[in-house]
This record gives C-alpha cells, structure tokens and sequence, in this order.
C-alpha cells in the first residue's frame, strides 16, 4: 500500500470516528478528543492493514 | 539476629517452621517499615493492623501446632482491585470509593489457604489503567515508580512486604517491577483466575507477582496456579511443580535476543546495558542467538490499545453513564475512545492477536526463552506519567508469559531490568531460564534510603 493510501485510509477512519464521536458529544467535548481520535484511527489504519489473510478466527 | 524484611519466601517459611521467627513478629516489624516509610512512599492504600496480627496469630497456632504451609506467615500485600471480603477494594477510583466485597477473589483465598498474612491493599493507578497513583518510587522520589501496579512495586522494593499480587494488561506488571529493581512475573494468560478482580479487560487482564528473586516468584505461582470456573478466562491446564521445572534446569539456555524494535525504541544507555548482560550471559555460557519478530508483532500495539479500550468502555458503560466526571482523565479517555470502535475492527484486532500469538511460539522454536530490555529507559522523571509499556504490551496481548529480573542500576542511580519470555503454559522452563541467568549476573537492588 503507498503511502498517499495509507493517508487517505486513516482519514476516512478518523472522518468514521468523528461521525460516531458526534452521536455520543458535544463538538466542545469531542475537539478536546482530538489527539485520541486521531491516535485511534492510527490505531485502526494500522489493523486494517495487517488483517490476516488467513481464516483465522478471533 | 534475622532481619526479617530481607528474608525470601522460603527462607522466611524455613524460619517459621524451625520457630526461629514468629509470624506475628514478622508481622509487626513489616507494619512498623510501612510506618516509617509509607507516609513519604504512599504505596497502600489500606492496612489494618489487627486485622494483620490476628492472621499472623492465626499463624502463630498453625506453628505451634507443626503444620506446614507453602506461604507460612508470608506477608503479601494485594494490588487494590483484588476483592477481600470485608476489606475496602477501591481499585483507587471514585467509583468504587466505598466498595466492600464480601469475598475473596480465589487468588486471595489461595494465598490465605497457603498460609500467607494478607498485609494490606496496594496503591494502584485508577482502575489498573494510566492515571498515575500518589506511589513514588523509593530509588528517586521525584521518578515514576510506574504503574499499575504501583504500590505493590514499591513496598515490595523496599520491604514492607515479601511479595505482592499486581495486574497486567499492557505493562502493569513488568514495568513497575524494573523501575523498582524487582522481580516481576506475568504468566500466561488464563494461567491465574481473575474471579473477583476488578477487570480492565478481560481478554487481556493477567493477574502478577511482584517479588525480590525468580525462586519467589515460584512459590506464588504454584500456589496462585489452577483452573477456576469462576473465571471465564481460566486455563484447565495442567499445573506442573515450577519449583522443580526451574530447579531442574543446570545447563546454559539457549537465548533468543531481540534486537529489532527493542532497541531501536531504548536509549543508548539502554541498548548498551542490554548488550553487557547479554555477554556476560554468553560467557557464563549461553548460546545467545539473534532472532526477528514477526510481521505481526507490528500491529500489535494498535491492537492491544483497541481491545483494551472497547472492553474498558463495555465494563464501564453505565458508571460511565452516569458518572463520567468522576474518572481520570486517561481511563475517561480510554474509555471514550473504546465507544467509537465497530464490532468489526474489534473483531478484527482480536484475529491479529491469534495469529501474532501463533507467529511468536514459532519464533521461540529452537530457543528455551527470549531477551530484550525490560523498558526502554529507567523509570522517567516525571510524576504525570506511569512510563512506557510498549515492550510488555505484545507479550500481554498474545498471552505469553514474561519475567523481568533486575539487571543493574543506570548511570542516574534507576534500577534497569531485562525482561524474557517464553513459550504459552512453559513457566517452569521460563523460571529455569530466569533463575539461571540471575544467578549468573547477580544482581540484587535496594534502594539506600530504605534499607
């Protein structure tokens, strides 16, 4: 995966994460989560990258 | 005369059967240390003392009486989210401020059935999570002493107990035992029953011994060991003798060192640390081979905060609800941040973590166990932070067992550590390996000012 890709994947977790973020709290409340938010999609990115191609079950 | 808070495990247990010490006089002298000690430390959070002498009393029958117990009068202090039944377990937290149980988590009850005088509740970070405690650590009080299991570090470190139980669900466990310059153990996952233990996360919660030596760390386990139904997470796996598996290894190990990852995240002083123990253990006579991580191992991280922070958010949801204030702010946000997180990327972390269990038992094939740094500084100056868990946190998330040994000191007077692993419900090989290499670096901390 390019790295421009990698970019626009996260981003569209964190547009996901914001999307969810705003069902839960104020837009007050979820600028202070930024950092988290941010981390979290980092964190997802990463995983939707590494998804086994086996059939491995959780 | 015997200086009881330097004694181990079993040397205390070979004093009390020969009646050379009482246990109610080890008692005392251990809460007369917390006296003097505990108001600058801050390392518990509950001590009764009569309710401490009355089960070192207790004890002080048995031994009148000949009986032979595996922890006989040993004073162990419990992390704070252990339930002990008619004793506050506050998990450090708003929350559960007034929380009485009215049981024993099993893991207690063994402890008691064993013979062990419960000392008192150990400090921890709210809920087991990253908002430091008020614990300092005894080796430079304006350091972390780490975390979770902060206090439990601590008054083992410096003596105000013999051993203590901790928690590990990213590094809670390992972590604080190095920066205190102890020994830290995290069986394998399932290994201990975590029924009436206040969860962080239930798939990745791991109950922990903190003690002064490998042989110690032994004699818990053996006693804390066994399938419990209680617990959902509980392994029915055999239960080997560990005091006999770690005894029985004589002969140098053959040692996987990880170079990638764990030292390119360690300081200097760290990698080179790491490299003299290594050395030093090749010339005593270990066959210490290179190995590489997996490609799994790279999203491991990602996975471990993922899992952690949706089970977190599920465990809290209504208190949450209701009460959203009254947390830290770290675990508030851990928990905010598991509510945004889909079933499916759950799911999907929880499918890396097999297979990056899977990928690391094949990389321990051909090795008795594996080496690194146990974190990658000594612990930080600084008192916002309970430090780094990144070297614990992949261990912990695909449950493999860990052991941390104190291995020296850094040019700042910190305690540094060494940290192995090795193969799922393979502990007493683990130990073995443990025990050997402390032997051969011979290295035993205290900290001066509370000697």
């Amino acid at each position: 995966m390019t790295t421009s890709n990698t970019g626009d994947s996260q981003k569209q977790i964190y547009e996901n994460l914001i999307s969810i973020a705003q069902l839960h709290w104020s837009h007050e409340a979820i600028e202070k989560m930024l950092p988290q938010i941010i981390q979290t999609a980092s964190n997802l990115d990463q995983i939707m990258r590494d998804i086994p191609e086996s059939d491995i079950e959780p | 005369m015997l200086n009881p808070h330097g004694l181990s495990i079993s040397d205390t247990v070979k004093e009390i059967e020969s009646k050379n010490l009482s246990p109610v006089a080890l008692a005392e002298s251990l809460l007369d240390r917390i006296d003097k000690f505990d108001p600058e430390l801050k390392a518990w959070v509950t001590v009764d003392r009569e309710d401490v002498l009355g089960a070192a009393r207790e004890r002080e029958i048995d031994q009148e009486r000949g009986i032979v117990k595996p922890l006989m009068g040993v004073p162990v202090g419990l992390k704070d989210i252990f339930y002990t039944a008619g004793m506050r377990t506050s998990a450090c937290s708003k929350i559960f401020a007034d929380f009485v149980p009215d049981y024993d988590a099993t893991s207690v009850r063994k402890l008691k059935d064993a013979g062990a005088v419960i000392i008192g509740k150990a400090v921890t970070t709210e809920f087991a999570s990253s908002d430091p405690s008020p614990a300092l650590n005894p080796w430079n009080l304006n350091h972390t002493p780490g975390g979770s299991s902060s206090g439990s570090s601590v008054a083992v470190a410096t003596g105000m107990c013999g051993a203590a139980l901790g928690s590990q669900t990213g590094g809670s466990t390992c972590r604080p035992a190095a920066y205190n310059g102890i020994v830290g153990l995290k069986p394998t996952y399932g290994r201990i029953s975590r029924h009436g233990v206040v969860p962080l996360s239930w798939s990745l919660d791991t109950v922990g011994i903190l003690v002064r030596s490998v042989e110690d760390s032994a004699r818990m386990l053996q006693v804390l060991s066994g399938h419990d139904e209680l617990d959902p997470g509980s392994a029915d796996e055999h239960v080997p003798d560990f005091i006999e598996q770690m005894a029985s290894r004589s002969s140098p190990p053959v040692i996987g060192l990880i170079k990638d990852f764990f030292f390119d995240n360690s300081t200097k002083e760290v990698v080179d640390h790491t490299e003299s123990i290594s050395h030093k253990l090749a010339l005593a006579g270990a066959d210490i081979k290179e190995v590489s991580l997996p490609d799994s191992f790279g999203s491991s991280h990602a996975c471990q905060r993922i899992v952690s922070n949706v089970e977190a958010a599920s465990f809290h949801r209504e208190w949450y609800r209701r009460r959203a204030d009254e947390y830290g702010p770290k675990i508030r946000a851990n928990i905010e941040m598991g509510m945004l997180v889909s079933g499916i990327d759950y799911l999907q972390a929880q499918r890396l973590r097999r297979q990056l269990r899977l990928d690391l038992i094949k990389m321990l094939d051909g090795v008795d166990a594996v080496l690194m740094p146990t974190t990658p500084t000594p612990a930080p100056r600084d008192l916002n932070t309970t430090g780094e868990a990144v070297f614990q946190a992949p261990w912990t998330s695909s449950g493999l067992p860990t052991i941390t040994i104190p291995s020296g000191l850094a040019s700042n007077g910190l305690p540094l550590g060494v940290q192995l692993a090795g193969l799922p419900f393979r502990e007493g090989q683990l130990l073995g390996v443990a025990r050997w290499c402390e032997r051969v670096l011979d290295v035993s901390l205290w900290p001066d000012n509370y000697n």
